[in-house]
């Protein structure tokens, strides 16, 4: 009777045992089939194989040690504005480089990751013309890759009168960028507007800033709205309610072209491979004047890269404007509204 | 706590144990870094926060090591059970709060699937993201607040001699 009691226990234990280590392998397998599906949605979840234990632990390793050994500090030139031949990159690139891009995203050879999950929305209309809405930290290093694919997609649109230097905070990355406008780099205040004209379109910037020397900072958009409602431009304070009625954001960089709301960047592009930290960035290495001339003659990953970038924003308005500019005539673009489904 | 010292240390000392643990640290680092980087390829973090996660990690691993060690010998109730758990939650939990940079999509979508609106959610990230270091200590704190009270649940029940362990004997009252 004792020996078949302490079989049946010792039974019992084993079975709590396996209900226990079963439990926890459930919870681990759930969450993996989650992060596995949300990486097959989104460009923005990369390398994540449950199996590649080495190259996970080496990337998050490498990317919990920023310093200045490995990702030089600077902000050389911060504010300036571009000269005119530095403008000219941005504003006369040629329509062939967006064509080839656009192939080169099309056919699958481009090494890094272009793509975006957008979400229909209604296009937001200011002076009769439909409006690409920007919400962004000059800290933020997903913001500071971004905004050269937006420079380069809104100059199929219009024309920049003025573009700024800029780089993303020391502790995300120090990335050399474009600023809309002479940005407030040592404060945390909101900075609007951009030196932009377009006859097709409306460009409304929202620019959160921070201390450029320390991390990614971004103020609550309550802050941010009553800083929009105190600068008394209607159109701005508008564009800023339909960023919150929408519900959708979930960080920066946060952009509406056209019809198509996008949460997050559309590629990820800091040099000629894929980064695995914030600490092998070779953008971080670049200059302003080396980054454009990439733009001007792109011969490699990262300035094709780019120019795809921009293609797919291109793609994204030109269906709101009825393909009115020019570059929404380029068959890339057409096949790009098309495989995309961008309305 | 000599005793409870004592405990962890004979138990993470046991080979089978030590692999336990070594096997639990490579899983947690690898659920962490997974939830962290679905924000991003690209983490940036000060230096205080990185080691945080380091230890949490190992906290966490030894958590569900002494949490295995008390349910092989029979000695864990549904508390023990339940705060051995905590290790997996307080990995997760880790994870997102790492993962919390330019862009907060898990966070986002949970606060957002609970009803929230934009500007709420928005405050909800701004704690998150400016509140980093202290979330970590809470969350290592509590693993090793639950470390503890397992470890000494056994070190209740047993006691090492000559580097082994035996179980204590029941003081019998001698009422039938």
């Amino acid at each position: 009777m004792a020996k078949a009691s302490s079989a049946k226990k010792e039974f019992s234990d084993k079975i709590r045992m396996f209900k226990i280590i079963s439990s926890v392998a459930l919870v681990i397998g759930i969450i993996g089939i989650l992060i596995g599906a949300y990486s097959l949605a989104s460009i923005s979840n990369l390398n994540l194989e449950l199996n590649n234990v080495t190259s996970i632990i080496h990337n998050v390793s490498s990317s919990t040690q920023v310093s200045a050994a490995q990702t030089p500090q600077t902000l050389a030139g911060i504010d300036q504005p571009f000269n005119e031949t530095q403008l000219g990159v941005i504003n006369n690139a040629p329509l062939q480089y967006f064509e080839k891009a656009g192939m080169m995203y099309l056919n699958h050879s481009l090494v890094n990751e272009v793509g975006a999950q957008t979400v229909n929305v209604s296009a937001f209309y200011a002076n009769g013309k439909p409006s690409v809405i920007y919400l962004g930290s000059i800290t933020c290093i997903f913001c500071g890759e971004n905004r050269w694919a937006m420079a380069l997609a809104l100059s199929r649109f219009g024309n920049f009168t003025a573009l700024y230097k800029g780089y993303s905070s020391f502790g995300d990355g120090d990335v050399p960028t474009i600023y809309w406008s002479q940005d407030n780099y040592n404060i945390s205040t909101l900075d609007t507007g951009a030196h932009y004209q377009s006859k097709y379109i409306n460009f409304i910037a929202f620019e959160d800033t921070g201390p450029i020397t320390g991390g990614f900072s971004l103020q609550p958009l309550s802050t941010i709205q009553q800083e929009v409602n105190a600068t008394g431009n209607v159109t701005y304070e508008n564009a800023f309610s339909l960023i919150l009625k929408l519900n959708s954001f979930q960080g920066t960089p946060y952009t509406i072209w056209g019809d198509n709301q996008v949460g997050g960047a559309d590629a990820i592009d800091f040099g000629n491979t894929t980064p695995t930290s914030a600490s092998n960035l070779e953008i971080a290495h670049m200059t302003h004047a080396q980054i454009l001339s990439e733009f001007a003659a792109p011969n490699d990953q990262f300035g094709w890269t780019e120019y795809a970038a921009a293609d797919l924003y291109i793609a994204m308005l030109c269906p709101s404007i009825n393909n009115a500019a020019p570059v929404c005539s380029l068959p890339a673009i057409k096949q790009i509204i098309a495989q995309n489904h961008y309305v | 706590m000599q005793n409870v010292t004592q405990m962890l240390i004979y138990i993470l000392t046991k080979p089978k144990y030590l692999l336990l643990l070594i096997a639990s640290l490579i899983v947690y680092y690898i659920i962490f870094s997974n939830i962290a980087l679905s924000s991003g390829p690209v983490v940036s973090q000060p230096m205080n926060v990185a080691y945080l996660t380091y230890l949490l990690t190992f906290t966490s691993a030894v958590l569900i090591t002494v949490t295995v060690f008390l349910v092989n010998f029979n000695f864990a109730n549904i508390k023990n059970d339940i705060y051995g758990s905590f290790s997996l939650v307080s990995t997760m939990l880790g994870g997102i709060v790492a993962g919390c940079g330019c862009q907060a999509p898990i966070i986002a979508t949970i606060m957002y699937t609970l009803g929230l609106n934009t500007l709420s959610v928005s405050n909800v990230l701004y704690s998150v993201d400016n509140n980093q270091t202290l979330i970590f200590s809470l969350l290592i704190l509590l693993n090793t607040f639950f470390i503890f009270y397992n470890t000494k649940q056994i070190s209740s029940k047993c006691v090492i001699k000559n580097n082994s362990i035996y179980i204590k004997k029941r003081k019998h009252t001698g009422k039938k």
